[in-house]
């Protein structure tokens, strides 16, 4: 009789967990952690400065007091643009811990309930072992069935504003910084053109090849700049992408399909971001 | 004040201005010999101050674009304080106990048979994980 009981209860158990569906919700958890970490990225943002500050050796000029409120202007640029990646990194960081399956260890919990039940003479009808398992189980469940109710609502409603806020850094990453970046280049080539025709001049044809050779230098340092501010554009872009995506499919999240295709941007994000370090 | 110019007029007077002082230092190198250094360094001054308003308004644009940054934040700072919250409120401990407390009264209910009971304690269970 009591292991009819036994199974029934148990058998309960286990038809609620099947039908909530104890969910998985590591896709999103490992799209948010990879898109939070490559986010932060702050390579762009030191370059946008020091963009100007490699720049004030080229000009005579360079300590002027114009040139000074450039500067003072570009790093108050800097700190903005570094403290509105941070908001994006703690959304995304926020959907990461809300998606952890370790979120919550129920041991001690399960210890008092365990201790509840037996204190209440549960253990007549259902063993205190398998009722600890199955409560440990149901407590997942619920608390499973919770983080995901919460992430349905939580990641649509703020994907418009996602999208915009990535739309505004990308459009500073490419041509903001891409314009500072092209106008170091032009400076750069300008003066060695005006040292190549000084030593002209002078006839001083070792100098020109010195010119020559630094000014490549120069080139291809500024070109590897200019090659990580599109890396960083397409990490954005495909932050945008997943979370678009996801908010799409924001009702299939735990399945294995959409499991698949978050796992497929974490990998691309996290190896556009390895290029970016 | 808000500034009259967007983000994009802003970036293309930017591109303008370089333009020029990019014309003004090709104009430079094409006649470094036939300049007096006078005139070179004239040149020069112009050169760079073209490319300063150039990055001027390369900062204006970015400021701009800031701003719109900014306004949008506004609404991930606040689903970001949503998920916080979500996730404070599945890790508190208090909150655990009181769903391990309520698991005992639904396994209770589950062993007496009743559906009355069942479904009572089953919404009990949900109501503290949802509170």
């Amino acid at each position: 009789m009591k292991t009819n009981r036994e199974t029934g209860a148990l058998g309960f158990v286990l038809s609620l967990i099947l039908l909530s569906g104890c969910v998985n919700l590591t896709g999103v958890r490992e799209f948010a952690r990879v898109s939070a970490e490559s986010t932060g990225f702050q390579g762009i943002s030191q370059d946008f400065v020091a963009t100007l500050e490699r720049r004030k050796v080229l000009e005579s000029n360079g300590t002027a007091p114009d040139y000074e409120s450039l500067l003072r202007k570009r790093r108050e640029i800097k700190e903005r643009l570094d403290a509105s990646q941070q908001l994006l990194v703690d959304y995304l960081s926020a959907l990461e811990a809300l998606a952890a399956n370790d979120l919550v260890i129920y041991n001690d919990e399960l210890d008092a309930a365990e201790k509840s039940a037996a204190a209440a003479n549960l253990s007549n009808a259902l063993d205190l072992r398998k009722y600890r398992a199955a409560a440990g189980l149901m407590a997942r469940c619920f608390t499973d069935i919770y983080r995901q109710r919460k992430l349905k609502n939580i990641i649509p409603a703020a994907n418009g504003a996602v999208q915009e806020s990535i739309e505004h850094l990308k459009t500073i990453v490419k041509e903001d910084y891409g314009l500072s970046i092209q106008n170091e280049l032009d400076e750069i080539e300008l003066y060695f053109g005006k040292i190549t025709a000084s030593a002209q001049e002078r006839q001083t044809e070792g100098l020109t090849m010195l010119a020559v050779l630094a000014l490549k230098d120069k080139r291809d340092d500024l070109k590897q700049k200019s090659a990580t501010s599109r890396a960083y554009e397409r990490v954005l872009n495909k932050i945008s992408e997943g979370h678009a995506d996801l908010t799409r499919n924001i009702t299939k999240i735990t399945t294995k399909e959409m499991r698949r295709q978050l796992a497929s941007y974490a990998r691309e994000i996290k190896s556009l971001y390895q290029a970016l370090k | 004040m808000s500034d009259p110019l967007t983000a994009e007029q802003a970036l293309k007077i930017a591109g303008v201005f370089k333009t020029s002082a990019l014309a003004v230092g090709r104009f430079t190198i094409a006649h470094w010999q036939e300049l007096s250094p006078a005139e070179r360094k004239e040149l020069n001054h112009n050169e760079w101050n073209l490319f300063h308003a150039s990055e001027d308004f390369i900062n204006r644009a970015s400021e701009i674009e800031l701003d719109g940054l900014e306004k949008s934040l506004k609404s991930i700072v606040s689903a970001a304080e949503k998920a916080n919250r979500a996730v404070k409120n599945v890790t508190s401990v208090k909150k655990a106990v009181s769903i391990a407390a309520s698991l005992v009264a639904l396994a209770d209910a589950m062993m007496s048979k009743s559906p009355g009971a069942t479904a009572r304690g089953l919404k009990r269970v949900y109501d503290e994980l949802k509170a």
